[in-house]
């Protein structure tokens, strides 16, 4: 099979490799299934402008094209169908606001005690059914907002001065939600002599977006972030993340969506990594900081269907393995059910739930009651349906080398 | 950090069972996956040999393996060699708790949804026509709302084939899937994946029992569970005091989720390390030893470096075999030597589909010697740690001959013992 004839939704053989592996189809009998939905839809655009009815229920997980064995980038095409119906149709409210985590997080971070406001809100509006009103998921906690984002943070860091360097993509959960990990990334970058440098232009990845159907927006931000890394790479500077989202966006879908239309994003996508990756391929050269202090207890890792498209393997788990004394099982449970917004919102909350319930009952086996893992919003399903501590891999590198 | 023992290209049937045979022996093994391979399709059988020469005379494999061709890649390893491979087969799936049953002496008959029977070698013991060859009365399984299955059809062809003396009668069980109806419709994978559960089961047995005789034989579409375990068929055969079995029938197959399971659940119990949507496009080749193969994604290329190699990067569909024009095939990651069975393009298929033939298109594959690693026209080895498991070999044509899980498994099992041998 030759490049070109890649991508396309004829390379479709209809093997339902993809059907087996959907983790909607599996949860409800009213999914029409990846193939149907994906590539057999896509044939018919000629023919029909409406989408399909059950086209709504995909989560954009990614388990169809990691199950396909012919390159179909079956979810993608499930997403550009469901941008080309926003094209003459309205979003609600809510998809607008689940689509834009940067706008609300922006938002916040400019008025003093935002954040401490909007999670008081949440809370309250939950109590007052205004969630639930909003087509919200009221069941379980939404994130929450950080009294300080990353990149203020970032400001009062004193990092050693190296000659090698990398940039950071912090992406919004990590900027808005959970920014003592990307402090931990930097922990852990500056024990392997790098040192760490932010763009503060970057804006958010567009995965979000793509999964609302604001394809024209997911571009603008495309265009903008390929640009910004274009010039740091041009630096000699690799691109890093610790949201496997994120990182599956600029380096993957990117490319899928818009490899026509935007220049260079086949060469930028050899320089963005996933930061375990990253860490692995220096330790591969055995060139790994590895004074690990032991950390003696059991974890149990969950690997985000996101990474898993990426064809990296497990990059974090074999870090972890590294550190002297830690015990880690791998759940190997399937996708958590969450996929960004769409398990917040309400009528999606018992299915993200049954979708999930395989790795919740495979975290509550592994007896343990931290669980790793290097996704935001699986952190969040798995710490809400398995009811343990949820943590990034990355926090446990930099304990690791401070005790 | 050290590099592993073994890298598997591959991930369908020959690519795992390789790995897991490696990987039970002590070796560390890595194994590239793009894709989930046939398990859903192949319907979780192992047929091992039926028609060696002519579709009309059934033969096992242990009666017609020494009139097979040279090229075949039975011929290559011999009976002793197959015979440890079903055993390790059988022995594996055993201990996994789904154990397999038949072997390469004769041939079992499996009931499918056409009503015919089917020969295969391996099989789970859902699987069985035999009861209905014995039996009087023959109930037919449907479920409300389920397509891909017409029972109707399923009764009037088993008149023919078994007779129109047993009494044949069709029970409508519902599944309480309304909710597909119009949609995707209802799927066998659905029904199984209800069966799956014990709501399910109970629900299954309480609508059957109130209609089935108990003494009578069963046959249900395959939907006993996706989860490789007798449960659910152990549960229903106590429970309507019957003879049960499964029928095959067209993908997504049941039992080949169960296959898949199984293989899937070994291979993390014995640590292959999985790396998923990998796919290898070249191999770093020094002095006729393979150092690393590339798997390359957008952008980036992966390096897995090993002391040897197996490869099980299947045929035509999968990409394993390229056919470039002038009906040239390559075998695209080392560029082994591949024999075609014919150069001219008259020759290249049977115009008739279901000719009495076995189609030249399909022999044609990578040349190995006994061990499986890959040798050119004089005999000589090309790569010396490196070898080939599954559709990628010459000489068979495994849907004629229905051979194709059967050399997958022996050649598989030849290929790990060769590359730990390294």
């Amino acid at each position: 099979m030759n490049e070109k004839k890649i991508n396309l939704p004829d390379c479709c053989i209809s093997c339902t490799a993809c059907i087996t592996a959907c983790p909607v189809t599996a949860a409800t009998h009213k999914f029409r299934g990846p193939k149907m939905v994906g590539p057999a839809q896509s044939r018919l655009h000629f023919a029909d402008d409406e989408m399909d009815s059950t086209l709504y229920l995909c989560s954009n997980c990614k388990n169809c094209d990691i199950a396909c064995p012919s390159s179909v980038p079956i979810s993608t095409l499930n997403m550009m169908a469901r941008a080309k119906y926003y094209e003459t149709h309205k979003h609600t409210q809510r998809d607008a606001m689940l689509g834009h985590p940067e706008k609300m997080g922006r938002l916040l971070a400019g008025i003093p005690l935002g954040a401490f406001f909007a999670n008081i809100g949440a809370s309250i509006g939950t109590s007052l059914g205004l969630v639930k009103a909003m087509g919200i998921a009221d069941e379980r906690p939404l994130p929450k907002f950080a009294s300080e984002t990353f990149s203020s943070m970032f400001k009062h860091k004193k990092q050693p001065a190296s000659a090698k360097k990398v940039v950071f993509f912090p992406g919004c959960v990590i900027n808005y939600n959970e920014p003592q990990i990307g402090m931990d990334f930097v922990e852990v970058l500056n024990q392997n002599g790098y040192e760490v440098l932010l763009e503060e232009d970057f804006v958010c990845c567009g995965s979000p977006l793509v999964t609302a159907g604001y394809m024209a927006e997911v571009k603008t931000n495309a265009t903008k972030n390929s640009y910004l890394i274009k010039q740091c790479i041009d630096k000699g500077y690799p691109i890093l993340t610790i949201c496997t989202s994120c990182s599956l966006m600029l380096k993957q879908e990117y490319h899928e969506l818009f490899q026509d239309e935007i220049p260079n994003l086949e060469e930028n996508a050899k320089h963005i990594f996933d930061a375990s990756e990253f860490l692995l391929d220096i330790a591969r050269r055995d060139q790994l900081n590895t004074n690990f202090n032991a950390v003696n207890h059991k974890f149990a890792y969950h690997a985000p269907c996101h990474l898993r498209a990426q064809g990296i393997g497990l990059p974090s788990l074999e870090l972890l393995n590294l550190i002297p004394e830690l015990q880690v099982e791998d759940l190997d449970a399937g996708c958590c059910g969450i996929s960004g917004s769409y398990g917040y919102k309400a009528e999606n909350y018992e299915r993200s739930i049954k979708i999930g319930s395989n790795l919740f009952h495979a975290v509550k086996e592994s007896q343990v009651d931290v669980v790793l893992t290097d996704c935001g919003t699986c952190r969040n399903q798995i710490s809400h349906g398995a009811k343990v501590i949820a943590k990034h891999p990355i926090t446990i590198l930099a304990e690791s080398y401070k005790k | 950090m050290k590099a592993c023992d073994i890298v598997v290209i591959g991930g369908g049937i020959s690519g795992i069972l390789a790995a897991i045979a490696a990987a039970k022996k002590g070796k560390s093994v890595t194994m590239l996956r793009y894709g989930y391979g046939a398990f859903e399709i192949g319907g979780g059988l192992i047929d091992l040999m039926a028609y060696p020469i002519d579709k009309k005379v059934s033969s096992s494999l242990k009666n017609c393996i020494d009139t097979l061709p040279i090229d075949h890649p039975y011929t290559k390893l011999g009976l002793p060699q197959v015979e440890a491979a079903v055993e390790f087969f059988l022995d594996l799936t055993n201990e996994e708790g789904y154990a397999y049953e038949g072997s390469i002496d004769e041939l079992h008959w499996v009931p499918t949804a056409a009503g015919t029977m089917k020969p295969t070698g391996l099989y789970p013991k859902s699987f069985d026509s035999n009861i209905l060859k014995k039996a009087d009365t023959i109930y037919l399984v449907d479920f409300k709302g389920l397509k891909d299955y017409y029972a109707k059809l399923t009764e009037r062809m088993l008149e023919k084939t078994l007779g129109k003396d047993k009494k044949y009668e069709i029970i409508t069980v519902d599944p309480r899937m309304d909710e597909a109806i119009g949609g995707r419709d209802v799927m066998l994978m659905d029904i199984a994946r209800w069966l799956d559960t014990k709501e399910g089961q109970d629900d299954c047995v309480k609508q059957l029992q109130g209609i089935v005789k108990p003494g009578a034989a069963v046959m249900f579409p395959q939907v006993f569970g996706t989860i490789p375990s007798y449960d659910v068929y152990n549960k229903i055969k106590t429970a309507l005091q019957c003879d049960i079995t499964e029928a095959l029938c067209i993908p997504p197959a049941a039992a080949g989720m169960r296959l898949s399971k199984l293989l899937h659940q070994a291979a993390r119990k014995y640590g292959v390390k999985i790396i998923e949507k990998a796919r290898v496009k070249s191999a770093i080749v020094t002095n006729g030893i393979c150092e690393a193969v590339v798997a390359s994604g957008v952008g980036k290329e992966h390096i897995y470096d090993a002391k040897s190699f197996i490869l099980a990067s299947g045929g035509y569909y999968s990409g394993g075999l390229e056919v470039l024009d002038h009906n040239k095939v390559q075998e695209p990651i080392f560029h082994l030597p591949v024999k075609v069975m014919s150069q001219k393009e008259d020759e290249w298929a049977n115009v008739e589909l279901f000719s009495n033939q076995k189609q030249p298109f399909a022999l044609a594959g990578v040349t190995v010697n006994h061990e499986m690693c890959p040798i050119d026209e004089h005999g000589k080895k090309v790569l010396k740690n490196v070898f080939v498991a599954g559709r990628n070999l010459c000489g068979y044509d495994f849907c004629f001959e229905k051979s194709g899980n059967g050399v997958a498994l022996a050649s598989a099992y030849q290929a790990a013992v060769s590359a730990m041998e390294v």
